[in-house]
């Protein structure tokens, strides 16, 4: 894969409704907005603006609420995320381990702030409270792949392990 | 159910009996009496919110002592003794209103607030609020956000009892905001000016310009109409197209208007000089009678 | 897969299942909790499974294998442990798996350098019972979790799972279920501590048609993972404890909340109910009783508030999850308006025990007030970090010492975080304290749903309260004045004393603002939100005033009060600190000592980490 895909608007609203589908004969109360999104998200890795609006459109819900919901709830993004996607787990745990001064390491490293995504698409970073995993910590994970017990030392190694991955899949 | 049919209830407030009916809240009731409860986020017309906590008080009921935000407290059945200006109320609402005061420096209604409960301003926190990505700010937002105490009038006005929908809270914390959707002008906006006129801190800004309606800082825009009578601006299009689907009035602009949708084009002046023309045709009017309506 | 109709078609089947478990050979239990998980548990998995294939044991493979839920011991884990002897393996690689397969299964040898030594007196345990981390526990409520594949109904059928269900369905009315919960005393494990029974009553009077079931999974707190546990490794007793609460309290719907970070946990459960439907034991008339019950699962969106009682039926009705006043119960007017039962999980998983033995028997464990067991998630500065349960009204030194083997390299005991981040922390000095409800909040903290975070001398009681804070302040809906203005201005508060700017008044507005948030937040997350503030304040108060006073953080913590200094002494020159250094702020020549430049350096600590020497000091 050379870049990162972005769907298109058309590409975007035909799958949305596909997904929208399955929810159209729910009632009031059998509709879950939440898992619809959530449904949505699991697509695209976020939350297109033009999805929400379709939704709203075709399930005659005010984007509103849509919109509220979408910025409430942590695992929503409105923005594409990035390739690689690094999570920097601040449980209590993890914290009283160190975790602070690794997350400010790979906030260092990568030049961006928890919640963000890279320019280039290729990280997005974000912090996340307690995987369960209190027995690694300090804790980072990479596109689903623990690191545990971390010390700053292995946070470059770590990165640069991560880039190398990312750059060999750029060239294959 | 009618009136007489609603459940009376008896309550003391500071050793006075008063009452109301059950299901009302707390807070209207006991303001009727005269106790000045203080309230930021309650609005008559609205559904009751429990925000801004401005109008907590003590009550009293099975022997337990507490504290209470009266916007939300229904009244009912049960033993109640309300105390609606305790030491520890005041201080309460002192700290809430110092809090509000950090918040929103601009706003009047905390300004007075603040004097009457003796209140002076402590430093504010280094501005650690980020709008979410994809808001710009505005000359019109930043404006908002000193005077904006969050309490969701305008929200509530929109949504619960307008149905329009066209803004709502986003984000959570400190990023909590309100904003039309995608921060992008919103559709759904009528322009009818309920958030306007709900708003106690002067937050929102409505004005007409040109053809049009503008509220800010929600970036709505929305044409008006232009009287038959007098040629003047008045009504937001949308408005009155909103109106109309809500009593079935099938609404066709472009064709001969039937009585109903001529008399709602036409600015309240007009209309009521239309009316008057017609009374004094059918004679259910008498001259002399015009200076009264 | 056969429809049960009848009780008695259901304990048939359980009769086979236990026969044919009896029989059986062996099988390895492979703990797939998520703190194994990030060990590497699923690298093992796969390596046994290939090894099985290599030795032809592949026909058998789900009857050997079982991927379960957490066996607790996270510390050690990826966790093997070989049934039915229980043969306790540790921290097993995928190298190890053709020993295991070819010593353990086929043969019947035991790999000693698996087997797990206590490092305190090098003592060597074979089995799981043994060890002292287990055996001091009392486990009810985690007791089947390595028996039990959580995707198999059967599993839980065989030790006896759904066998209250069934007897209630033949012998009992609900009101009968009612008074069983009322007498045995359990209350709610979310953290209030609310009697189940009397909650189920008031559901149970209210007038209504239409009533829902909730059991609570959105566990938020961060250093907790108990429910996920549940959830993951045994979801059909989650499930049964729901299908008892339904039937005690005459409900036809209900929902669980699963917080989405615990995909697992999602997946397993709905495997579980889907399971439980066609069996017969979940949908329209379960058994033949004429009793109809119903359940989905509904994935939460990452808020902690969510938690709380109110914004999680804001969340199930679709709207973002903001709590409102409850004046008016849950058990009179919830989610829909209509009266909703709202359970946490342990709670739930507790039913069907004290159904099935009774509530003499429950209340056996723990304390007149406090009846039953807690799960407590044990980590932090501890030896042992993993999920620990044990009778209620046990003192928190025989928690850690005797389960948790005491403080990570032996260091003093400093105090213990509870409650998570509406609890606080409790000091060394009153380590003898029992664990229940009454006794944890009358030191100013609370059980809430069992974290419990141990720290030693180099954790700063200020960071920690400042850590906490900013985590409520981040999970704050937003809705109400005094949490989140309250909130920012504490917080803000605790950063400038964290970087040495703090002022002694400033001790006085904290205690202002905490009193206005727990007297006037709207909910609970903002009313306790001040706790772990307050109580390090009333504990540990002269650490703030060292950072205030003299700019000092004893703990050698809070980043803007310390300095790394290099002592010439023990410094060779090497220069490996110099290498890793990103502020370039340390200077000398090869083979000379070091030294930092002092206002160059950013603290981040790593020099001290690389040195081989240990010749770099915090101070």
């Amino acid at each position: 894969m050379s870049q990162h895909t972005i769907n298109s608007k058309e590409q975007i609203e035909q799958i949305t409704l596909k997904i929208i589908t399955s929810y159209r004969h729910l009632s009031e109360e059998e509709m879950d907005w939440i898992a619809l999104l959530q449904d949505i998200q699991d697509q695209f890795r976020y939350l297109p603006p033009d999805g929400l609006k379709l939704c709203a459109r075709e399930l005659n819900v005010p984007l509103s609420q849509l919109y509220s919901i979408a910025t409430f709830y942590t695992c929503f993004s409105l923005a594409p995320r990035g390739k690689t996607e690094i999570q920097v787990c601040m449980g209590t745990a993890c914290h009283i381990r160190g975790a602070e001064p690794i997350l400010d390491k790979i906030l260092q490293q990568l030049a961006l702030n928890p919640g963000e995504t890279s320019p280039d698409l290729e990280y997005s970073l974000e912090t996340v409270n307690c995987v369960g995993a209190c027995a690694r910590g300090p804790l980072v994970i990479i596109n689903s792949n623990y690191y545990g017990n971390l010390t700053m030392g292995q946070v470059e190694n770590l990165l640069s392990k991560t880039r190398d991955i990312n750059g060999e899949g750029k060239n294959g | 159910m009618s009136w007489n049919d609603q459940q009376l209830i008896y309550i003391s407030v500071e050793g006075k009996k008063i009452s109301g009916f059950a299901g009302e809240n707390l807070l209207e009731v006991i303001n009727r009496e005269g106790f000045e409860v203080p309230y930021l986020c309650h609005h008559p017309g609205l559904p009751a919110y429990g925000a801004c906590r401005l109008c907590t008080i003590q009550i009293q009921t099975n022997g337990k002592t507490s504290l209470v935000a009266s916007c939300t407290y229904p009244l009912r059945e049960e033993e109640l003794e309300v105390f609606p200006h305790t030491e520890e109320v005041w201080e309460l609402r002192q700290m809430i209103i110092k809090l509000l005061l950090a918040q929103s420096p601009k706003a009047e209604i905390i300004q007075n607030l603040a004097r009457q409960y003796r209140v002076e301003m402590t430093a504010q926190p280094e501005n650690e609020s980020e709008f979410v990505a994809g808001t710009k700010t505005t000359e019109a937002l930043q404006e908002h956000q000193e005077k904006c105490i969050l309490c969701g009038r305008c929200v509530r006005a929109c949504g619960k009892l307008l149905g329009n929908n066209a803004i709502s809270f986003a984000s959570r914390g400190i990023n909590r905001h309100v904003t039309p959707p995608l921060a992008e002008p919103p559709e759904a906006c009528t322009g009818c000016g309920a958030c306007f006129h709900v708003c106690p801190t002067g937050a929102i800004k409505m004005q007409m310009e040109n053809n049009s309606l503008k509220i800010e800082p929600w970036q709505a825009e929305v044409n008006l109409f232009t009287c038959p009578g007098c040629g003047k601006q008045h009504f937001p299009k949308k408005n009155i197209q909103e109106v109309h689907s809500r009593i079935n009035i099938d609404y066709k602009p472009d064709h001969d208007f039937a009585e109903a949708n001529s008399l709602a084009e036409l600015c309240p002046a007009c209309r009521r000089k239309h009316t008057l023309a017609q009374g004094l045709a059918s004679k259910t009017i008498t001259k002399g009678m015009e200076n009264i309506l | 897969m056969v429809k049960l109709k009848t009780p008695q078609e259901l304990e048939n089947l359980r009769a086979s299942l236990q026969k044919q478990l009896k029989y059986s050979a062996k099988t390895i239990s492979i703990c797939y909790g998520s703190s194994c998980k990030a060990s590497g548990a699923e690298e093992v998995i796969t390596a046994i499974k290939n090894e099985l294939e290599k030795n032809n044991l592949e026909t058998n493979l789900e009857r050997i294998i079982k991927e379960t839920g957490c066996h607790g011991f996270c510390e050690q884990g990826p966790l093997v442990l070989i049934k039915p002897q229980n043969i306790f393996y540790c921290r097993v690689k995928p190298e190890d798996a053709s020993r295991i397969v070819k010593k353990s299964i086929i043969k019947n040898e035991i790999i000693a350098d698996l087997l797990f030594q206590d490092p305190q007196n090098e003592n060597i345990f074979t089995t799981e019972e043994e060890i002292p981390f287990y055996k001091k526990q009392t486990r009810l409520l985690m007791q089947h979790n390595s028996d039990i594949d959580p995707r198999r109904l059967e599993d839980y059928l065989a030790q006896g799972g759904y066998s209250a269900l069934n007897k209630v369905l033949t012998q009992n009315t609900p009101e009968e279920i009612l008074e069983k919960v009322k007498s045995s005393g359990l209350r709610g494990r979310g953290g209030a501590g609310f009697p189940t029974g009397q909650k189920w009553e008031s559901c149970r009077q209210a007038e209504s048609e239409i009533k829902y079931l909730i059991c609570n999974a959105d566990e938020g707190d961060p250093g907790c993972f108990q429910d996920a546990s549940l959830v993951e490794g045994n979801p059909h007793q989650v499930l049964e404890g729901m299908i008892l609460g339904a039937y005690a309290v005459g409900i036809t719907t209900g929902y669980i909340y699963i917080r989405y970070e615990y995909p697992v946990a999602v997946r397993n459960f709905r495997e579980a109910i889907e399971q439980a439907r066609d069996y017969g034991l979940l949908g329209e008339n379960i058994l033949d009783s004429g009793f109809s019950f119903d359940v989905q699962v509904k994935r939460g969106g990452g808020a902690f508030v969510c938690g709380e009682s109110s914004a999680l039926i804001a969340s199930l009705e679709g709207r973002p999850g903001e709590p409102r006043d409850k004046y008016v119960r849950n058990t009179k007017k919830g989610l829909w308006g209509k009266p909703t039962l709202l359970n946490n999980v342990k709670t739930l998983a507790s039913v069907p025990l004290i159904v099935e033995k009774g509530s003499d028997w429950f209340r056996q464990f723990g304390t007149s007030s406090s009846p039953g067991t807690m799960i407590f998630s044990l980590t932090g500065k501890i030896k042992h970090t993993g999920l620990v349960e044990i009778p209620m009204g046990i003192s928190m030194h025989s928690l850690i010492w005797d389960i948790g083997g005491g403080i990570r390299n032996d260091k003093p005991l400093k105090a213990v975080q509870t409650g998570g981040p509406s609890g606080g922390c409790i000091p060394a000095a009153n380590i003898d304290l029992p664990l229940d409800y009454e006794h944890l909040s009358n030191a100013g903290s609370m059980l809430g749903s069992g974290g419990m975070i141990v720290m030693d001398e180099n954790t700063c009681m200020v960071d920690v309260a400042r850590y906490f804070l900013s985590f409520t302040q981040q999970e704050s809906c937003g809705k109400c004045v005094p949490c989140r203005e309250g909130g920012k201005h504490l917080l803000h508060t605790l950063n400038k004393i964290t970087r040495g700017e703090g002022q002694i008044t400033d001790l006085t507005l904290i205690r202002e603002i905490s009193e206005a948030m727990q007297k006037g937040a709207l909910c609970n997350l903002g009313r306790q939100a001040p706790n772990p503030v307050l109580t390090t304040l009333h504990y540990f108060e002269n650490e703030y005033h060292r950072h205030i006073m003299d700019q000092k953080c004893p703990a050698g913590v809070c980043r803007h009060l310390i300095s790394f200094y290099i002592s010439t002494e023990d410094c060779t020159g090497c220069g490996k600190c110099m290498d890793v250094c990103p502020e370039e702020a340390i200077r000398g020549e090869k083979r000379e000592p070091h030294h930092i430049l002092q206002g160059e350096c950013n603290r981040c600590g790593i020099c001290q980490e690389v040195c081989p020497e240990n010749a770099i000091s915090k101070g």
